[in-house]
């Protein structure tokens, strides 16, 4: 990357697996990045200042507000979307389990719960009610009430989220 | 909402970060962005440069030094949330972290970028000052240390120029009596009020007692009243209670819209009384 | 009261429930789950440019000056418009509802020479990239002369400054009526409870912001508007009446929606202004909502005044009500509807709720501020109404000293039908019901017991009653019923496939309810095939199904009744042909579990798909004159107002060092009639009472005296977040509605409706000891802990309240 401070710039990172280059301004959000230059759009922005948690992804395995990041941040990082997690052409576990406990309305906040809940389980496979709350309380969902988010999430870890990426860290 | 326009630069070296934003005096620092992106996507804040510290060595690691504990400015509250170090040497921090936002803000938000924006309602600052941290901070005029009391001046305001960066905060290790408490409507919202209180026991008092305050008010800012009320005598339900009441006699709290000027005295009031009967069970 | 005629579209078929009734998983799930829904924002269009819009900052002001000119001269910038340049094409959209009193505005599409409300559209630019476009915004050169700013809804309704010029003594809406002989009621009450009850100005906020996608193709005047509207075919005839855009032409297309909660069944400016750009550029424009915007432009809700009183009888029966509401509409009525949304609906909907009231008399205002124009959110109207009368009955209970059930079961309606004074007739209800259910949920004597046991270590936990009947399934009868005139009715078209799989449309877009499920429960059961073998398409395009917007918890009566209709046409279809492959007779004929089989007759049958093949390839196996079609699209408007009801309890502790409002258990009774999916009715009561949670404690858009709005984004306008939702126990009563498809009545919007008036009772109950009642949302900590600070002496509270 320049030494000297640039309008643009090219940048380069794994998401779900796969290498993606472009050359982007450098304002240019991750989300924005993830979404129109990646062509994965299950990442949603729902309020673009880092409050409701739609566009959450895993950053290097950590869970992160792509509004809240910039592309060129994350040069070089491996990211995770939605997109990644169903196991070949069926649910995993733990969207199975927001299926089953009806965690989902409108599913426009999904992805973001999904990927937090992902993290959660991954650095910690079976988390007490507490954990979940606290994960669960990071991001909005104006559909469900959340109950069934959580119980989505205890029914996940019950049934053993599956691990994909070696955990945290 | 999107950004405005501005250029980036990821140095490799400090003396590179430094440099630039000496050469631009609306250059910023951009350490996680946790506080600053909101500003921009908001477009409150428009600045030229952003001179991005992921890459420059030298700021992460929590070291146990002691007397003090060396934290890099570029450690995530996800790291001090999980430091062993930390929770040992320093559990009011281990304390306030979970305060800050959530999980997924934790994970890319930086100690050093929290403290150095001197959020009149962040953790760190609040924390920091009942701590009697130090601040060590680098820029072209070479490297100085600041310590809390002179740092935290204003409402986002800290006295690091602007072409200084904010590189570690030597917390000590010393003040074993602390508490930190904080009344927020939910889970990671910014806090209502926020108080600090740390103190060294000593033959069943407290000594060089420190009290903070946060988010009630303009600024953070001690509360040397009721330090001066911890340091009289053996710390009671009683002191409790006056404590309480001088704190809400030497606050001048803000209004607005979570909450009026009496009701946070109110909630001052009440997290001194808890903060200093904690200070009590644990001196 | 003017009588509807009873059409033929109003007779649904009696169905046997085999999948209605089961939690059946939602079928618009794995694609959600996976990031695979596609929502308006998902979709781009070759060639397309992006909108921004510059808002006014202040909330009332004359425009003296507009130069566009550096913002047309920025990189990027396609097109920049302000008022002057779109008033050409429209001069505004005009809101008004057929009610008395309502004096219809018009809304422009860009402010003209006045500003009415902070976050008005003022200028528009097309531009290469939404970053672009928001860079040109920024370089707008106006002046402007601030006029003085109307804020406070009493004060614009006594008159003085004028917030809307359209409206020169600020009202625009001004009426009432009065049923029964109310002036007896009250001059002979042996007591009069009475009391102003606040609703406070809330958003919607659904997760989704509101976008407008439109592409138009000059050479075939084809106009292609994509929009996460609730009311795609209203969408569609505004663009053809406003615009001149040729009906048959144009097609909206709804994409999955974020939630819609009324925010988005209006139409907006923006909707109006995209195809013009489109036109005006000759390429596709895309303008997605910021979150920003949406809390400032998108229509605000509640704020409205209710002023109750109960004339008691030396009984305790409730003889009399009186109403007035005075709303705060904002600056203009909210198009299509009107601020009559708010005012108009809480009195003359909900004022004598699940009581024997014999006299009941209403007044209803609505003053023009300067401020966001108020529009509809789940429940709209019925939520403040419902809080007044609901939060007053425990003001009557407490003058009584009777407990919150005993006062209610005191004054429920035992009998039905009952026609309130109104000459509202409510066929069938379980009114009394809830109330017993409710009480033994909660277990009222052990929570008697607990709290005051709390109370003496001074802990105050509250629980909260509130009671509601809500008309569902929006309709021509619920119209003509309260008073109107609207012509509401949908279609849905069914198509038997060869193997015997079916595909439904329906007219109504989806915003999370699970449409796509239930409707296909109502299908497969209808046809006699397996749920799984259904495949539903909401309201993607207006080129399909007609639906009457989805609105006013009509979606599972009034597209379930149509899908029904449909579906009986192709079954008879069906039966005629099983009939004659079995040599029967088709009345004999019954299709369930996937099989035509003769009545009583144990090895008679063949199976529905093999019908259905033969019916596309055989033409042996039909009778004389058949015709072949197996698909049918049918309309259903039901014939009669219906009513839901229920009721909830909510349990709260108020923190006493705090005055936070912690909730500890919500208690929910629900009776929609037949419940076609259980999963799906206790989302939507969750979701209702958490956004009821929110707009009673959390939520709040605050404005200055100069009329600037406060609450800009998530941080200031604090949504419910998991740590503060409570658990829930649901209990489901089940009054079958007696003329629907299936007996459903329409929910989904009692819980926002109700649970507000049980959140404040709790909280009041919680105070009784500090001798103080709240009667003003939100319950802000402020206000709370100055409750409690009332009576704390050394001493602490009188125990004796």
């Amino acid at each position: 990357m320049s030494t000297t401070p640039e309008e643009r710039l090219d940048v380069s990172m794994t998401i779900n697996g796969r290498r993606y280059r472009s050359t982007v301004e450098a304002r240019r959000t991750l989300a924005d990045f993830i979404r129109e230059d990646a062509q994965l759009p299950g990442t949603k922005l729902g309020c673009e200042h880092g409050v409701c948690g739609a566009c959450t992804v895993l950053l290097d395995d950590l869970p992160a507000r792509s509004c809240l990041t910039l592309a060129v941040q994350a040069e070089g990082r491996q990211i995770r979307t939605v997109e990644s997690l169903a196991e070949g052409q069926e649910l995993n576990t733990l969207q199975r389990a927001f299926r089953e406990q009806h965690g989902l309305q409108c599913g426009f906040c999904t992805a973001g719960f999904l990927m937090t809940a992902t993290a959660l389980l991954e650095e910690n496979p079976t988390p007490t009610r507490d954990d979940i709350v606290e994960t669960v309380s990071g991001s909005l969902c104006r559909c469900t009430g959340y109950q069934t988010i959580v119980s989505a999430i205890e029914q996940a870890a019950a049934e053993g989220q599956n691990v994909t990426n070696g955990g945290d860290q | 909402m999107k950004p405005p326009k501005f250029r980036y630069v990821a140095p490799r070296t400090l003396d590179e970060a430094v440099e630039h934003l000496a050469a631009d005096p609306d250059a910023k620092v951009l350490s996680g962005g946790q506080s600053l992106m909101p500003l921009l996507a908001m477009r409150l804040a428009a600045p030229s440069i952003l001179v991005d510290l992921q890459h420059v060595p030298g700021l992460d690691g929590i070291e146990d030094q002691g007397s003090s504990v060396l934290i890099g400015a570029g450690v995530t509250h996800r790291e001090i949330e999980r430091s062993d170090v930390i929770a040992q040497r320093l559990p009011i921090l281990s304390s306030a972290v979970v305060h800050i936002a959530h999980p997924q803000i934790r994970s890319r938000g930086t100690f050093g970028g929290s403290t150095a924006h001197a959020d009149p309602s962040g953790e760190w600052p609040t924390v920091l000052l009942a701590l009697g941290a130090t601040m060590h901070a680098v820029g072209p005029r070479g490297r100085r240390t600041i310590e809390a009391d002179d740092f935290f001046v204003g409402p986002f305001t800290s006295t690091l120029d602007e072409d200084e960066i904010l590189t570690h905060v030597s917390v000590p290790t010393t003040r074993t009596a602390w508490s930190f408490q904080e009344a927020a409507v939910k889970r990671g919202d910014y806090g209502l009020a926020l108080v600090a209180a740390t103190g060294i026991p000593r033959d069943g008092q407290l000594a060089e007692a420190r009290v903070s305050v946060g988010a009630a008010v303009g600024s953070v800012r001690r509360l040397t009243d009721v330090e001066r009320l911890l340091s009289r005598g053996p710390v009671t339900d009683a002191l409790a209670e006056e404590a309480a009441l001088t704190a809400a006699a030497s606050v001048d709290p803000i209004s607005d819209i979570h909450g009026n000027s009496e009701y946070r005295r109110k909630l001052v009031a009440s997290l001194v009384r808890r903060a200093v009967l904690e200070l009590k069970n644990g001196a | 009261m003017k009588k509807l005629d009873k059409h033929q579209h109003m007779s649904t078929p009696a169905v046997a429930a085999r999948s209605v009734g089961t939690r059946v998983l939602r079928s618009e799930d794995p694609r959600l789950l996976t990031g695979r829904g596609e929502f308006i924002a998902d979709i781009d269009l070759p060639r397309q440019l992006h909108v921004a819009f510059v808002r006014s900052p202040v909330a009332h002001a004359r425009i003296t000056n507009i130069d566009l000119s550096a913002i047309r001269d920025a990189d990027g910038v396609a097109l920049a418009w302000s008022g002057k340049d779109v008033a050409a094409f429209c001069e505004g959209l005009v809101g008004e509802m057929a009610v008395e009193g309502c004096v219809p505005t018009t809304m422009p599409l860009l402010a003209g020479d006045e500003v009415l409300y902070v976050g008005e559209p003022v200028a528009v630019v097309v531009a290469e990239s939404r970053y672009a476009a928001e860079d040109a915004c920024e370089l707008i050169d106006w002046d402007f002369e601030e006029l003085p700013a109307v804020i406070n809804m009493d004060a614009a309704a006594a008159g003085g400054p004028v917030a809307n010029p359209q409206l020169p003594d600020n009202l625009g809406l001004n009426g009432g009526a009065s049923f029964g002989d109310v002036s007896a009621a009250f001059d002979q009450a042996a007591q009069i409870v009475e009391g102003r009850f606040y609703t406070c100005r809330v958003s919607a906020a659904p997760m989704e912001t509101r976008g407008v996608i439109a592409d138009y193709e000059w050479a075939s005047k084809t106009l292609r508007l994509w929009s996460n509207t609730q009311m795609p075919h209203y969408l569609k005839y505004m663009l053809t009446a406003y615009l001149g855009f040729p009906e048959q032409s144009v097609e909206v297309i709804t994409p999955d929606t974020g939630g819609g909660f009324g925010m988005k069944a209006h139409v907006y400016p923006e909707e109006m202004l995209l195809p013009l750009l489109a036109r005006e550029v000759g390429r596709p424009v895309k303008w997605i909502e910021d979150r920003r915007e949406n809390l400032i432009a998108g229509a605000h809700a509640h704020e409205q005044y209710v002023d109750i009183a109960y004339a008691l009888d030396a009984e305790g029966k409730i003889t009399g009500v009186r109403t007035h509401a005075l709303g705060d509409g904002g600056a203009y009525h909210m198009p299509p509807w009107s601020m009559a949304v708010e005012p108009w609906c809480a009195v003359v909907m909900t004022p004598t709720g699940i009581y024997d009231v014999p006299a009941a008399e209403y007044t209803y205002k609505a003053a023009a501020t300067n401020k966001t124009p108020v529009g509809a959110y789940r429940g709209v109207g019925y939520m403040a109404g419902t809080f007044a009368r609901e939060c007053l009955a425990d003001d009557a209970a407490r003058a009584l000293g009777m407990s919150p059930f005993d006062f209610r079961r005191h004054n429920v309606v035992r009998e039905f039908p009952w026609t309130n004074p109104q000459g509202i007739v409510y066929q069938e209800g379980s009114w009394r019901q809830t109330i017993d259910a409710l009480e033994e949920m909660v277990d009222y004597p052990a929570f008697l017991h607990r709290q005051a046991q709390l109370r003496e270590q001074g802990r105050y936990i509250g629980l909260g009653l509130s009671c509601f009947v809500e008309s569902s399934g929006e309709s021509s009868a619920t119209s003509l019923e309260h008073g109107l005139g609207d012509v509401y009715h949908d279609t849905a078209t069914v198509r038997l496939n060869p193997n015997g799989t079916a595909n439904v449309t329906i007219g109504l877009s989806a915003q999370g309810q699970g449409l796509a499920t239930t409707m296909a429960q109502m299908a497969a059961d209808t046809l006699g095939i397996k749920v799984e073998d259904v495949s539903v398409q909401t309201a993607r395009s207006t080129d399909h199904a007609y639906g009457s917007g989805t609105i006013g918890s009509r979606g599972a009566v009034v597209a379930g009744g149509a899908v029904a209709r449909a579906a009986d046409v192709v079954r008879e279809k069906v039966r005629q042909v099983a009939a004659h492959m079995l040599e029967a007779a088709t009345d004999d004929i019954e299709l369930v579990d996937g099989l035509a089989s003769v009545k009583g007759v144990s090895d008679a049958s063949v199976s529905i798909a093999d019908v259905a093949t033969a019916i596309y390839f055989d033409l042996d196996s039909w009778p004389k004159d058949f015709e072949p079609s197996l698909e049918a699209t049918q309309a259903y408007d039901p014939s009669q107002a219906m009513f839901s009801n229920g009721g909830h309890a909510i349990l709260v502790e108020l923190e006493a060092e705090t005055g936070f409002v912690r909730f500890e258990k919500i208690y929910s009774v629900e009776d929609c009639g037949t419940v076609i999916n259980p999963n799906i009715v206790e989302g939507q009561i969750r979701g209702g009472v958490l956004q009821g949670i929110g707009a009673s404690v959390f939520e709040e858009l605050a404005y200055d005296e100069s009329g600037q709005i406060l609450t800009t984004t998530f941080l200031d306008y604090g949504l419910p977040t998991m740590d503060v939702a409570p658990p829930f126990e649901i209990h489901h009563l089940e009054t079958p509605s007696s003329h629907s498809a299936s007996g459903v009545k329409g929910m989904g919007e009692s819980g926002l409706i109700a649970a507000p008036a049980a959140v404040l009772n709790a909280v009041n109950d919680a105070l009784s000891p500090f001798g103080v009642v709240l009667r003003d949302l939100p319950l802000t900590p402020e206000k709370v802990l100055d409750a409690m600070s009332v009576a704390t002496t050394a001493s602490g509270p009188d125990e004796g309240l």
